[in-house]
């Protein structure tokens, strides 16, 4: 590519993040609104710089796996940092805290002090980085040029310009205008999909495309002596990076300016435990291939930063290299719009702002926050782009970033302590990061500025077998943290910062009309001065927007010469600290304040009464669980009654419908003898009486049967077991029905020893013998043979009686049902049909209850009608 | 003469059935199921079928549909004779197109007379 189409393509794609911004505060808006959530974690995608980009790939080739711990680090605190998160947002939405400054000063009393050093430290620590970010862009533009050896550009103003007038218009109102948040909310995300796209399909197509995939690549690093890369060099050093990178992901001001300032609900920040790890996979899947396909194919004096756009232009893609440019740019100009819009925050309420004020609070000249923040803008971005052009050429571009990383943690100890140590003060934090800030500038910021390489100074030589990063790193975190603990501990918290300590420790249990609308100051200031002061500092618009809307809210008449309830101050307090800082915010509002200035409210109040409320809440909940489980119990033993109350319904219903066969035919036929008398002929009337007596004795049985069941399946059986021969109660049943048999023209056989003993109850065995000699009998055409044979079940010894008939044998549709109550085959027309509908299931119950098992054995066609079961043997030797 | 098809199962209940309605003066033919009633109504116009509903093969609500749906009998008469006594079962059986349910055990001058006046009305 040519040096213009390069300034071409870099002007067009800024062109587009204007395009972008514009719809995301316009037609965008609803979009992002109804999915925050993804925007939200694509924002904080912002994490990824050319440092990511370019930089993993340049440390990879050079210095192996270490880079991992950048990206490991903030996903493995991904837990910690939602439970922190989940904290830090409601206390900024709270108390309106619109930046990391405003949260520290806030919580330590409000101290402009510590919201100096802060800004100072994130400033000193983001401003390299930012020039780093500058620095990627003009470098990887030249590499993309063809006629690199002959002509350079400085694209760095044109892509600094651009970015600055970008900052100015959607990074000013960032913190109190909802429409221009949303704006940078779409650009970030855009340019968070733009580059992972772009990392990780441009690494797709060199890798799989050009190189066989990626273990082809691994195999020929291997083959060419560079298994060192494949491995982490210094795992001292890569522990700390870890903890490093993961305060990181919390202290960054880009970070906190996407993950708190930009957050549209709590709910939000769980769908970024996904999208980030996925993110951070994404965008370094290729790293590690691509750096050494880089060292393997080009030659040694290319800057392994840039092995990315190398190999694109080294294997002649044609529009590969520009869309990875675009990846790269999108990974500066995010950082720098984020970063240079959180800072620009931070100088104006904590420097710029205060530098407009007398001590007293009087205005030294008129500067509302909005012209401070874009002076601050601009200053940053001339200090960025200075220290690019003066300082930053030799580093490489992840040193810079480590750096500002350990710079960064330094506000960890004053953080965390915000949120998990209540008896921290502002003293103690200033203090110990001034101690902490202090080394860092030793040992990074001097050396750099003197141009020598960093951290060679003896001073921090503490752990030998320790890398001067790492020591370093841990020297001045343990300073840090020790100096502000033992500070705190011996100083005292004025009541504002107990105040404020309290809240921010007990956020989660505190109700948001608290916190909402407690007053935190006591003095008198009227209606008209308060709303002179507020318009002073605040857009025209945003007035209609918050102050008059909560006098609407909290049904309050604005008289001009009254006094101003407590919560109209303490509202109107946090608006101006949306604008400038709880700092400066602070100041400006002491001015306007007659009497006492400050009082807090009574947090312990607030506290006690909600403990109260939620120990009263949670013996509610704890009394409403057991009801529910009460009730289930309920609901479950009532569904069984139901069900059992069904199958006794069903039973009944059987029963009754069985005697009602018999009866119809008894009362008919008794009635029709009644109804006719003499006129009946003798031989009728005998009939009549016959069939009466038979069905009279169906009753009976019926009668008899339904007990049986009933006894048998709720359990209440009595068996009175003694030693039974069976084949002698086999004889007696025989001889009963041979009569029968005879009749119905049927022979009845028998094999099988002459003694077999069984434990039994007589009667019953008799009643299962009757019921299988009489149905056989029943079906049989001509023949009836009963054996009894010694079989066994798994090891137990058993006598097994089989009765099989030569009859059809049993329809296939009755087999599922023969044993089930009242169910008469469909096929017993042929003979009369005076069962009951009850005998097999009755006798299967009783077999059953032996300890054996009762079963169609064989049915035609596979041999003749067999019914057979089993009983237990009893030895007789013994 | 006026005829009548008996069907029922039960042996004894269809004796004094056929007793009863040939001392009413009725043409008495007997089906002991389903299947034999069929046969009965291809073979012979009734003026009342007699029907009880559970039978081994086809039961009676087929049995009624059947006839309601043969254009050549759907002028029988369908009397219900049932243990079935459950209101559900009635009013499936009188869905079904029958002219009355009488649940078993019946009373035999009640049954004669609904039979007779069903007839000749």
């Amino acid at each position: 590519m040519n040096a213009i189409s390069v300034i071409a393509l870099t002007s067009c794609y800024l062109g587009l993040l204007f395009l972008v911004a514009r719809w995301g505060k316009g037609l965008g808006r609803l979009l992002i609104e109804k999915y925050s959530s993804y925007f939200y974690g694509l924002g904080l995608g912002v994490y990824a710089t050319a440092w990511t980009f370019y930089g993993s790939i340049g440390r990879a080739a050079t210095n192996g796996l270490d880079f991992l711990a950048i990206y490991i680090g903030p996903v493995l605190f991904l837990p910690v940092w939602w439970f922190v998160m989940k904290k830090v947002v409601r206390i900024s939405k709270a108390q309106h805290l619109n930046s990391l400054s405003d949260f520290i000063t806030a919580r330590y009393g409000k101290s402009w002090s510590l919201g100096l050093v802060v800004t100072l430290l994130v400033v000193m620590a983001i401003t390299p980085y930012l020039a780093l970010q500058i620095k990627a862009i003009s470098s990887s533009a030249n590499v993309l040029l063809s006629d690199a050896r002959t002509s350079y550009i400085d694209l760095d103003i044109v892509a600094t310009g651009l970015l600055l007038l970008f900052t100015l218009i959607y990074g000013v109102h960032f913190s109190f205008d909802a429409n221009q948040r949303n704006g940078l909310i779409a650009t970030i995300g855009f340019e968070s999909i733009v580059k992972v796209l772009a990392a990780f399909l441009g690494g797709w197509v060199i890798i799989q495309g050009d190189f066989e995939g990626g273990s082809q690549v691994f195999e020929r690093a291997e083959a060419a002596g560079m298994s060192e890369l494949f491995v982490i060099q210094n795992p001292n050093d890569w522990w700390l990076m870890m903890l490093v990178s993961g305060f990181a992901f919390f202290l960054l001001p880009r970070q906190f300016q996407m993950a708190v300032v930009s957050n549209r609900s709590e709910r939000d920040l769980r769908k970024a435990l996904w999208i980030v790890p996925l993110f951070l996979l994404l965008m370094n899947f290729w790293v590690v291939p691509i750096a050494l396909a880089g060292n393997l194919s080009l030659g040694g004096d290319t800057n392994p930063d840039y092995h990315f756009l190398s190999l694109a232009l080294a294997q002649g893609y044609q529009f590969l290299p520009g869309i990875i440019f675009l990846g790269g740019l999108a990974a500066c100009t995010s950082m720098i719009i984020v970063s240079a819009s959180a800072l620009s925050a931070m100088v104006s309420s904590n420097i710029l702002l205060p530098a407009t004020l007398k001590r007293d609070g009087t205005p030294r000249f008129d500067l509302n926050p909005i012209i401070t923040k874009r002076l601050a803008l601009v200053l940053i971005f001339a200090i960025a782009y200075f220290y690019y052009a003066f300082i930053v050429q030799q580093e490489s571009l992840v040193s810079i970033g480590m750096i500002s990383f350990i710079g960064i943690a330094q506000l960890a100890p004053g953080f965390l302590g915000a949120l998990f140590w209540r008896r921290g003060t502002s003293l103690g934090v200033l203090l110990g990061l001034l101690v902490g800030f202090g080394l860092w500038l030793t040992a990074f910021g001097v050396p750099q500025w003197l141009g020598e390489r960093s951290g060679e100074l003896a001073l921090f030589g503490v752990f030998e077998n320790w890398s001067p990063m790492a020591n370093i790193t841990f020297i001045s975190l343990a300073m840090n943290s020790l100096v502000m603990v033992g500070v705190s501990l011996m100083s005292t918290q004025h009541p504002l910062e107990k105040s404020q300590a309290e809240i921010f420790y007990n956020i989660m249990s505190i109700p948001s009309q608290h916190y909402d609308r407690s007053p935190v100051t006591s003095g008198k200031i009227t209606f008209e001065r308060l709303e002179k002061m507020l318009l002073r500092f605040l857009p025209d618009n945003m007035m209609h927007e918050t102050l008059y809307k909560r006098y609407t809210i909290d049904r309050i008449k604005p008289e001009p010469f009254k006094e101003a309830p407590a919560q109209v101050v303490s509202y109107a307090e946090r608006l101006l600290t949306q604008m400038m800082g709880p700092a400066t915010a602070r100041i400006v509002l002491n001015r306007e304040m007659e009497g006492d200035t400050i009082n807090t409210f009574d947090i312990q109040d607030i506290l006690e009464e909600t403990r109260e409320t939620k120990k009263l809440n949670r013996e509610l909940q704890e009394k409403s669980d057991a009801l529910a489980r009460l009730t289930k119990e309920l609901t479950t033993a009532n569904d069984q009654l139901k069900t059992i109350s069904t199958i006794k319904d069903d039973f009944l219903y059987s029963v009754t419908h069985e005697l009602r066969s018999p009866l119809t035919a008894i009362r008919a036929q008794i009635e029709i003898i009644r109804e006719e008398g003499d006129a009946m002929p003798a031989e009728v009337r005998a009939n009549f009486l016959d069939a009466t007596i038979e069905e009279s004795v169906r009753l009976t049985h019926l009668i008899s049967n339904v007990l049986d069941i009933e006894k048998f399946e709720s359990g209440n059986q009595q068996l009175s077991l003694k030693r039974l021969n069976l084949k002698e109660m086999i004889d007696r049943v025989l001889e009963t029905h041979w009569a029968l048999a005879l009749n119905e023209g049927v022979q009845i056989s028998y094999s099988g020893p002459e003694h077999a003993t069984v434990n039994g109850d007589s009667d019953r065995m008799q009643q299962v013998l009757v019921n299988l000699v009489s149905n056989a009998i029943k079906h049989a055409d001509h023949q009836i043979k009963i054996a009894l044979q010694e079989c066994s079940n798994k090891g137990k010894a058993l006598w097994c009686l089989e009765l099989s008939d030569d009859g059809a044998g049993v329809p296939e549709s009755d087999v599922p049902h023969l044993f089930e109550k009242f169910y008469q085959s469909r096929d017993q027309t042929v003979k009369k049909r005076l069962g009951t509908g009850l005998g097999l299931a009755i006798s299967h119950n009783i077999i059953k209850a032996h300890g054996g098992q009762l079963e169609l054995a064989k049915n035609p066609p596979e041999g003749p009608t067999t019914f057979s079961f089993t009983l237990p043997k009893i030895n007789t030797n013994e | 003469m006026n005829s009548i098809l008996i069907v029922d199962d039960e042996p004894n209940i269809v004796m004094s059935l056929e007793y009863l309605m040939r001392s009413n003066g009725l043409d008495v033919s007997i089906a002991r199921n389903g299947t034999e009633a069929i046969e009965q109504l291809e073979n012979k116009r009734f003026n009342l079928v007699l029907l009880d509903i559970t039978m081994p093969d086809v039961d009676g609500y087929e049995i009624c549909q059947l006839i309601k749906n043969t254009p050549d009998w759907a002028a029988t008469h369908v009397v219900f004779l049932s243990a079935k006594s459950k209101q559900s079962d009635i009013e499936k059986g009188m869905a079904l197109g029958a002219t009355d349910y009488i649940v078993k055990p019946f009373s035999t001058k009640e049954l004669s007379t609904r039979i007779l006046n069903l007839i000749t009305a």
